[in-house]
């Protein structure tokens, strides 16, 4: 196999590297205007589909933004439950387990209702679309 | 917890599950599923409950060795109802006395629905995807579980 060289020249590349660096400021405004958004909605989709007793628990999820803002999740935090009093009962009850996790992944008794799954995956096409379009150079 | 509702594919699943043939059995051979009730002879416990699983005289959940079809993710729309262009999601709990035991459970239920044709009620046949996770024990230790995520594909129903 004969070589190929390829020779590209620039003439201005503080210019094409302006127009780069332009364009990722762009972009990464995008996306992390694109991650709250789509942060909150997934938010209070879970929130809408969690079970609802005392409705304590969907009280207590929580949107946590991580890397600056670009990163998501949505859940519960331990330290939110166990030890915690549920002032929604009545009476008013001392929390004794992380909770959630048997609503989620159900018991013997009670099949699991995933809702924080269910809210990812009915978000899920809307979710790449918009990360999709913030990404699309413009 | 939410009520929840008996609905097609429910049926659909479980009617697979109760006539599925060559059902699982343990290391030694023995079946996981088919266990007596002690406390009515000559009856044994079914193979899958529907949402809740309860020894009604005592209120104690059956022997692990069982299916616990689970909730149906709702969609905005209201739920799947097996019409063209619409998912849905089963969740099947695969519950039993080891992990060995629950794996073996979803094995079967995975050679039983995974890409095979299924009849919902009026809507035709779509076909379904099984993945998992676990297993897991329960609180106590005691039952370990396979959750099996029943999946309808769009394109296909």
């Amino acid at each position: 196999m004969s070589g190929l060289r390829m020779t590209v020249q620039v003439r201005n590349t503080a210019g094409l590297k302006a127009k780069i660096r332009a364009r990722t400021v762009g972009q990464k405004r995008r996306i992390l205007e694109t991650s709250i958004r789509e942060g909150e909605a997934t938010f209070d989709l879970a929130q809408a589909l969690a079970n609802r007793d005392t409705s304590y628990m969907a009280d207590h999820m929580r949107l946590d933004f991580t890397r600056g803002g670009f990163n998501w999740t949505v859940g519960f935090r331990r330290e939110d439950f166990v030890g915690q009093t549920n002032s929604n009962a009545s009476p008013p009850r001392l929390i004794t387990e992380f909770y959630p996790l048997f609503v989620v992944e159900g018991t013997r008794f009670q099949a699991g209702n995933d809702f924080l799954r269910a809210a990812l995956e009915l978000r899920r096409a809307s979710i790449l679309g918009a990360y999709r379009q913030a990404l699309r150079v413009a | 917890m939410s009520d929840t509702a008996t609905i097609p594919l429910w049926d659909a699943i479980g009617a697979l599950i109760d006539l599925g043939e060559s059902p699982p059995v343990n290391a030694n051979g023995d079946p996981i599923l088919e266990q007596a009730d002690p406390q009515i002879p000559g009856r044994r416990w079914p193979r899958f409950h529907r949402g809740v699983a309860r020894n009604n005289s005592k209120g104690s959940a059956p022997p692990p060795g069982y299916f616990l079809l689970g909730m149906v993710n709702l969609t905005p729309a209201g739920g799947y109802n097996g019409e063209t262009g619409e998912d849905g999601t089963v969740t099947v709990h695969c519950w039993a006395a080891t992990p060995d035991d629950a794996e073996r459970l979803y094995r079967w239920l995975h050679g039983l629905l995974h890409d095979q044709p299924i009849a919902v009620s009026g809507f035709g046949h779509p076909f379904g995807n099984l993945s998992k996770s676990g297993p897991t024990p329960d609180a106590s230790g005691t039952a370990w579980q396979v959750i099996a995520v029943y999946t309808v594909d769009p394109e296909d129903a």
